[in-house]
């Protein structure tokens, strides 16, 4: 008995030392610090964003200089980019493709490596395009990759809508209006979301008028691209 | 099931190739694209930014691509 458990710690100090060569756990660790209230609260702004009035994140206090030190973490501010809606989206996503497959009796287990890999490829496409133009138009906002990763893996939870109307055996016409309307919610979201990320507003001495309108017409831009994104998944 | 991650990854290839092999003297400088002195006061046009990324790719790329290429060569033919 004393024996096993011994070796089952060992084991479990091997795998842990190991993990944290390669993931850095203390990153990780706040976009999964999530309750059950957020998550519910942010699937609902998700769905329907056009009410929502304040986009800006909560930024965090010492508690004994009053510096600001990073933001609140998700369980406490529903505007924080999480980690845990992205990945479950893109898990059950996989999954619900897979099904629609079985239900007209397509299905084999090659369906499931190619569906990830492709939603993947989006949103590495999606990171490398914003990466990309952030560089070009000069902006020095330092945003976590992180971050970056978390809102362009929340279109999965308007595809995972999208997809169920599908599969219900909707009319077309419901479908389409469904997915323009996911589509339309998911690039107001990130529209909204991502203002604080490329319009900071502390450095708005800085930048010029017509920098500013450029920037603008990034975002207009990259939540258009959304539905492209989405239209590919689907 | 329209492009998986390899071939993403791949297309990033070419599209790096094909910044690394623009000729500076050849063809750079004809259209205008030539190396500038850099703006010390950051606030640079997108064609600088641009011309400076392309300058870059060049210099920095240069040696890696040849790793990298030989590696997506061999993958492509083994696997592909």
């Amino acid at each position: 008995m004393q024996f096993g458990r011994s070796a089952v710690m060992a084991g479990q100090e091997y795998v842990e030392q190991n993990l944290n060569r390669w993931v850095n756990r203390a990153a990780l660790q706040p976009y999964f610090n999530v309750s059950n209230s957020y998550v519910v609260n942010k699937l609902k702004l998700l769905v329907f964003p056009w009410r929502h009035k304040l986009w800006t994140r909560i930024l965090k206090r010492s508690e004994t200089t009053g510096e600001t030190i990073g933001y609140l973490a998700p369980r406490d501010d529903i505007n924080a980019p999480d980690l845990y809606i992205p990945v479950m989206a893109f898990v059950t996503y996989v999954l619900l493709v897979a099904i629609s497959a079985g239900t007209s009796n397509k299905f084999s287990p090659e369906i499931l490596g190619p569906t990830a890999s492709s939603a993947l490829a989006v949103i590495i496409l999606e990171f490398t395009i914003i990466k990309l133009c952030v560089y070009v138009l000069n902006i020095t906002s330092d945003v976590p990759i992180l971050d970056l990763l978390a809102y362009s893996g929340y279109k999965f939870v308007g595809i995972i809508v999208s997809i169920m109307v599908q599969l219900s055996k909707a009319p077309s016409s419901v479908f389409w209006s469904v997915f323009l309307y996911t589509g339309a919610a998911t690039g107001f979201f990130l529209l909204r979301s991502l203002r604080y990320v490329i319009l900071p507003e502390a450095s708005a001495g800085t930048v010029l008028p017509p920098q500013r309108k450029r920037r603008i017409h990034f975002l207009i831009c990259l939540s258009v691209l959304q539905f492209g994104f989405m239209w590919i998944l689907v | 099931m329209a492009i998986g991650i390899f071939g993403l990854l791949e297309v990033m290839l070419i599209f790096i190739n094909a910044i690394a092999i623009l000729n500076e003297d050849r063809f750079l400088a004809k259209i205008g694209w030539g190396r500038q002195v850099a703006d010390p006061y950051g606030q640079e046009s997108i064609k600088a930014r641009l011309v400076n990324l392309i300058s870059a790719v060049r210099t920095l790329m240069r040696i890696p691509l040849i790793g990298l290429n030989i590696v997506a060569i061999l993958y492509l033919v083994i696997l592909g």
